[in-house]
Formats: C-alpha cells, sequence, structure tokens
C-alpha cells in the first residue's frame, strides 16, 4: 500500500522554541484516521505544516512532508498554492470566522475553483450542485447571501462544499464541529464522512475528543507535547492502549451509562510549555507509572499484540458502544502493529 | 429591520442639524466676543473720532444696537432663505462669493484626496506585506516624514524649484475656472494638491497599514490561501476589501478637514477657495463672511460624514444589515 501522506521527523517551531517534536507519521491512501490530542498538543500545527498554512513566528524547522512521494518542504510558495485546495483541503475549527464576511458564501465556494483554473461559468454550476450536496437549501438564492445570514452549522456545510470543490485526495478536518452546538455536531460529522466515502478521500480527523470521532476512523494517532505518543488501529486504541496517555485520555471520557454521580477522572499536573526542554517521556512528570527508564527518551516502538476478536471498546464508554449506528465504523485493519513511545507495558502498570 | 435603518437615519439627520445649531451658536459668540465691531473694523482708528450719535445710527444701521439674541436668530432666519449676508468690503453677497470659492475647494479637495489614497493605500500594503521588513521600514519613514514637515515648507520648497529651474509656475498667472479652462485649471491644482495629498497620504498610509496588519491574520485569510487563491486577489478581494472600513473614516474625516479650505497652501499657490475667504474674512472682521461661511463648511463637514456612513453599508453587508 502506497502512503499518500508521509511526515518525518516534522519539527514546527515559534522562534527558538520547538512545539512539534518531531512527529513520524504515515496515512496510507484511503484510510481515516485521527489525530487526537490536547489543545497545545501540536496536532493542529502539524496539520497546518501539510498544507504550508503556517504564518510567521511558526515554521517548519526540520523534516519532510510528503504528499503522494512529491516533497512539499522547501516548496515554493507558487507550487504550494497549486496543491492546496487541489490536492489537500482543510476544513477548519470555527465556521464563525473561517469564511470572508465580506464575500457571496457562493463565490467563496467558486474561488476554490477558479484558484485551479476552472472557468467561471462550470465553476458556478458545480458550486451550485456542491451547495445543494452539502444540505443548503435552495442553493440558487442562498449562495448570494452573506456568511452572517448563515448560522453556524451553514457555514460549516459552505466551508466543506469549497473544501471538496476540487475533489481533493487529502482531507483535513481540524476540529469541525466544536464550535458548533451539540445537536449540528453529528450532522456535521455524519455528512463528512459520507462525502468521504463517496469521494474516496483519504481522511485525518484532528480532534481533543477521541469520542466525537471513534466510529469514523480506522487509526487513532495520539499526540501529546509536540510528540505521537501511540499510533495505533482505533479498537485496539479503545480496548487495550499502550501509553498510559492514551489510557488517562479514554478515562477522561464520559460514561453515558453511568449514573451521573461518579466523577469524571481527570489527569494531574499540565503538559509541558514549548519553552521547556523534555528528555525521556515528555508524559513522565505526570505518568503515575513512570520508571527510571522513561528518562531516556523513547522512540515510538513497535508493539505487536495479541487481538483478541472479542477485544471490544468497553473502555470507551458508550461513544463506541454502539458502533454499528455510525456505518463508517466497518474497520478494515487488521490487527496490525501498534507503535507506542512507552517502554512500560500496560501488563507491568501498577 | 428597515423600520430600525429609517429610525438610525432619523436619528443621524437629527443629530446633524443639533451639531450645525452649535456650530451656528459657537461662531456667533465668538466673533461678538473679541473687541472691536464691523465699524472699528471698516474704519479703523478713525472711529475713535465718531460723536456719539454718529456711532449710534452706525450701530443702528449694522443692527448691532439689538440684542445678541435677536441678531442671531435674524441671521440665522437669513440662511433659512438663502441669504448668507452682505460683505461690506467685497460688496458682493456672501452667497456670491461661497458659489465662486466653494467649487475650487471642494475640486482641490478631491485632487487631493485622490493623491493621498493613490499614494498611501499601495505604500501601505507594501508596509503589511512583510512587518517590519525593508519595505516597512522605508514606508514608514515616508509616512513619518509626511507627518512631521509642515505642508507650507513643502509648498513653498516646491514652488520655488519648479519656478527657479523649471520656469514653470502656472499658479503666476490669473486663476482659471475648471469649466473655463480645465488645461490651465488642472495645471494650477496641480501642486497644491500635490502638497495636500502627500501630507494626507501619511495618515492614510499609517491606518491603512494597522488594519491591514489585523486582517491578515484573520481566520478567513488561512482559509483562502488554503483554497490556493493567487496573491493578487487574496491582497484586494480578501484583505484590502476587508481592511477598508479604516481607511474610509480616515479619508473621509482628512477630506472635511481640506473642504475647511487649505488656508496656507491656497495662500501660497494663490488658489482663491474658501479657505481664503474665511481668512480675509476674519482679517476684515467681516462678520457675515466669517459667520455664514463657517456654517457652509461646517453643513459640508456634517454632509461628508454622512456619506462616510452610506460608504460602510456599500462596503459591509453586515452594516447593511443592523
Amino acid at each position: 500500500m502506497s502512503d499518500l501522506l508521509e511526515l518525518e521527523d516534522l519539527r514546527v517551531s515559534a522562534g527558538p522554541h520547538e512545539i512539534v517534536r518531531g512527529v513520524d507519521l504515515a496515512v496510507p491512501a484511503g484510510q481515516t484516521v485521527a489525530v487526537v490530542g490536547e489543545s497545545g498538543s501540536g496536532k493542529s500545527l502539524t496539520m497546518l505544516s501539510v498544507m504550508g498554512l503556517l504564518s510567521p513566528p511558526l515554521r517548519v524547522s526540520g523534516g519532510h512532508v510528503r504528499l503522494a512521494g512529491w516533497e512539499l518542504t522547501g516548496l515554493h510558495e507558487r507550487q504550494l498554492r497549486e496543491i492546496r485546495g487541489n490536492e489537500v483541503a482543510m476544513i477548519y475549527q470555527d465556521p464563525m470566522t473561517s469564511l470572508n464576511p465580506l464575500m457571496r458564501v457562493g463565490e467563496q465556494v467558486m474561488e476554490a475553483m477558479t484558484a485551479h483554473g476552472v472557468a467561471k461559468a462550470q465553476a458556478r454550476e458545480r458550486m451550485l450542485d456542491l451547495l445543494a450536496r452539502v444540505g443548503i437549501p435552495d442553493p440558487r438564492r442562498t449562495a448570494r447571501a452573506y456568511p452572517h445570514e448563515f448560522s453556524g452549522g451553514m457555514r460549516q456545510r459552505v466551508m466543506i462544499a469549497s473544501a471538496l470543490a476540487m475533489r481533493p485526495k487529502l482531507l483535513i478536518a481540524d476540529e469541525p464541529t466544536t464550535a458548533l452546538d451539540v445537536t449540528i455536531q453529528q450532522q456535521i460529522l455524519a455528512l463528512v464522512d459520507e462525502l468521504r466515502q463517496e469521494l474516496g478521500m483519504t481522511t485525518i480527523w484532528v480532534t481533543h475528543d477521541l469520542g466525537v470521532v471513534a466510529r469514523l476512523v480506522d487509526r487513532v494517532v495520539v499526540m501529546y507535547a509536540g510528540h505521537v505518543v501511540e499510533d495505533a488501529p482505533v479498537r485496539q486504541v479503545f480496548a487495550a492502549p499502550q501509553h498510559p496517555y492514551t489510557a488517562s485520555l479514554l478515562a477522561s471520557l464520559p460514561d453515558p451509562n453511568s449514573d451521573g454521580r461518579g466523577r469524571l477522572a481527570t489527569i494531574p499536573g499540565r503538559p509541558p510549555t514549548s519553552t521547556q526542554t523534555i528528555t525521556g517521556c515528555p508524559f513522565r512528570p505526570r505518568c503515575a507509572q513512570a520508571r527510571d527508564i522513561c528518562a531516556v527518551r523513547p522512540e515510538l516502538l513497535p508493539r505487536t499484540l495479541p487481538v483478541s476478536p472479542t477485544a471490544a471498546p468497553a473502555a470507551a464508554g458508550g461513544a463506541v458502544a454502539e458502533p454499528a449506528a455510525g456505518g463508517g465504523a466497518a474497520v478494515a485493519v487488521e490487527a496490525a502493529t501498534t507503535r507506542v513511545a512507552c517502554h512500560v507495558p500496560p501488563a507491568e502498570w501498577r | 429591520m428597515r423600520r430600525f435603518a429609517r429610525h438610525s437615519l432619523t436619528r443621524r439627520l437629527v443629530e446633524a442639524v443639533l451639531t450645525l445649531f452649535g456650530v451656528a451658536v459657537l461662531v456667533f459668540a465668538m466673533l461678538r466676543a473679541i473687541p472691536g465691531d464691523q465699524i472699528t473694523a471698516t474704519l479703523g482708528t478713525e472711529s475713535a473720532a465718531l460723536s456719539p450719535d454718529q456711532l449710534a445710527s452706525l450701530r443702528d444701521y449694522y443692527g448691532l444696537d439689538k440684542p445678541l439674541p435677536v441678531q442671531f436668530f435674524s441671521w440665522l432666519g437669513d440662511i433659512f432663505t438663502g441669504n448668507l449676508g452682505y460683505s461690506q468690503r467685497a460688496g458682493e453677497s456672501v452667497l456670491a462669493m461661497t458659489e465662486s470659492a466653494l467649487p475650487i475647494t471642494i475640486e482641490l479637495a478631491i485632487l487631493a484626496t485622490i493623491v493621498g489614497l493613490v499614494i498611501g493605500v499601495p505604500l501601505a500594503m507594501l508596509s503589511a506585506s512583510r512587518p517590519n521588513g525593508a519595505r516597512d521600514g522605508v514606508s514608514q519613514v515616508i509616512g513619518l516624514l509626511a507627518l512631521s514637515i509642515p505642508n507650507f515648507l513643502i509648498a513653498a520648497t516646491l514652488l520655488t524649484l519648479i519656478s527657479k529651474y523649471a520656469h514653470y509656475n502656472p499658479n503666476a498667472g490669473e486663476f482659471q475656472h475648471l469649466f473655463a479652462n480645465p488645461g490651465v485649471n488642472l495645471q494650477q491644482m496641480m501642486f497644491p494638491a500635490l502638497v495636500l495629498g502627500f501630507g494626507l497620504a501619511a495618515p492614510i498610509m499609517r491606518t491603512a497599514r494597522t488594519s491591514l496588519l489585523e486582517v491578515s491574520t484573520a481566520d478567513f485569510m488561512r482559509t483562502a490561501r488554503g483554497k490556493g487563491v493567487a496573491p493578487m486577489r487574496l491582497r484586494v478581494r480578501h484583505l484590502l476589501h476587508n481592511a477598508l472600513n479604516p481607511i474610509i473614516t480616515m479619508t473621509g474625516i482628512q477630506f472635511g478637514y481640506l473642504l475647511g479650505g487649505a488656508i496656507v497652501v491656497e495662500q501660497i499657490f494663490s488658489v482663491p477657495g474658501i479657505g481664503q475667504q474665511v481668512l480675509v474674512g476674519m482679517q476684515q472682521k467681516d462678520y457675515a463672511v466669517v459667520q455664514s461661511t463657517v456654517l457652509v463648511i461646517a453643513t459640508l463637514f456634517v454632509l461628508v460624514n454622512l456619506l462616510t456612513d452610506f460608504l460602510y453599508r456599500v462596503v459591509d453587508p453586515r452594516v447593511r444589515a443592523s
């Protein structure tokens, strides 16, 4: 299987401070991946550097980004422009601020096509189709509306339409539902997932809430303090997390089956800041399982797990307890190798 | 929504009328507060030789013996009938004087504003494209120079240079009106417009730079870049368009000031605009000229403000909606 996206030791810095500290990630064509982490873990910056959209003082300070075998790091802005919106597209976190307030929404969708040489008349026709496809009523009329006349959910639909206009190979959805009402969240998630299947796009969901996307993805990449700490098939992550940080994240998901009286689990302490130098495991100061060996920087280690077919994601709570409802949870990944940045196997956790 | 819009328009008009009334009171009171009156201004030191009877009859003639409120409202009432008063010195009605001077000032103000925008906005875009870079530094220095060198200095230097070395001074001859002799008129307007425009470019440039820098970090700019939008379209359609409102505000204010007459520059280039009219009126204590001209200028200022508000609506659909 060829990898559509390849990140190799990717580093992002702001001035002298490194925020993304060497990310390795390979996403095969057609796969759906969740990149999970707290805010500040570097997950959004990693994805923005794929798009070449970091703005100063942020910059890629090391490593490689390859898309379909093409090296993107160090590419001229003009060449990057041909790729953006065409090969890779992104849906952003806040639809309230991500649309130009002074431009009609139809034009904003068309622009994604005219920027890549599609003739205006054709772009207009496709724009109307796209708006209809993402569920915007009466596209002919609404295309003339301005963003402020739309609700958050509708705006996000417009964002989706403009991201998918050129049928990109890779779609990056950066917390696309965080700013939306809970009732709208599911609609948007379902819409993006539907379109993903329809267009056969490789998709990366960036989120801080694993529960939200659990049933949409094949694989989960957990980031902490600019590092990837665990990278595994989704079922394995829920069934048998191999890094204590992943385990803590899962434990802090609310369980809809509980009576609501218990307290949610929290992770004590705070992630390191970008100004701190990290040696060894970045999670070590907050980790109950930390040993002496954790002070040595652990690399991502392959760890093959015996996967039992009954390894139901019980630990995940209700969000994934009913995968059938999502439809998208037909995880086709076999018992693959988990890669994890922890030397202490779960069997030895206290 | 429409009802609210009409309501806000009414409110703005009421505000405008109140402002103008305030200006009228102020200018009337100020002229009376400074020592001397039309009689002393006309006769000079000889007015001391007037007998009390002569003085009284002159005061009666000018209406100076009436109580101030009566004088004030009789002036204001006349204005509503289109009678701006009569200039003793010029022997002409203030309305006629204004009709000849005002178009000249408006033309100069428009030309200067165009020059200011043409210099200021591109400079700001250059400057904001790479903040703290070399281009930014150069633009900022130009802006600072334009702000700190007084325009009479630039005007006098320019006039000296062109007439001495290029033997060219279109302003030396008699002033020609735009519609009477456009060729000569534009030559005569060119230098004052350049001088005023250069001074105008500085505040426009600074305002635009700040506004552009602010917009450039907005999320929708990242969205547009993420779509692969070409740089020129990115800069004009997304960046500049969204940065326009503060630029309009600043330009509106500056344009309003220019309508008050660029007194010094008009003087240097012998442009018979409204600034000169007020200046001469003040020197000669010509009550009617100063009072009425100031009121005309204030009215224009208020109108420009209303126009600025209207432009916001054109630029920003959100303003239209609220």
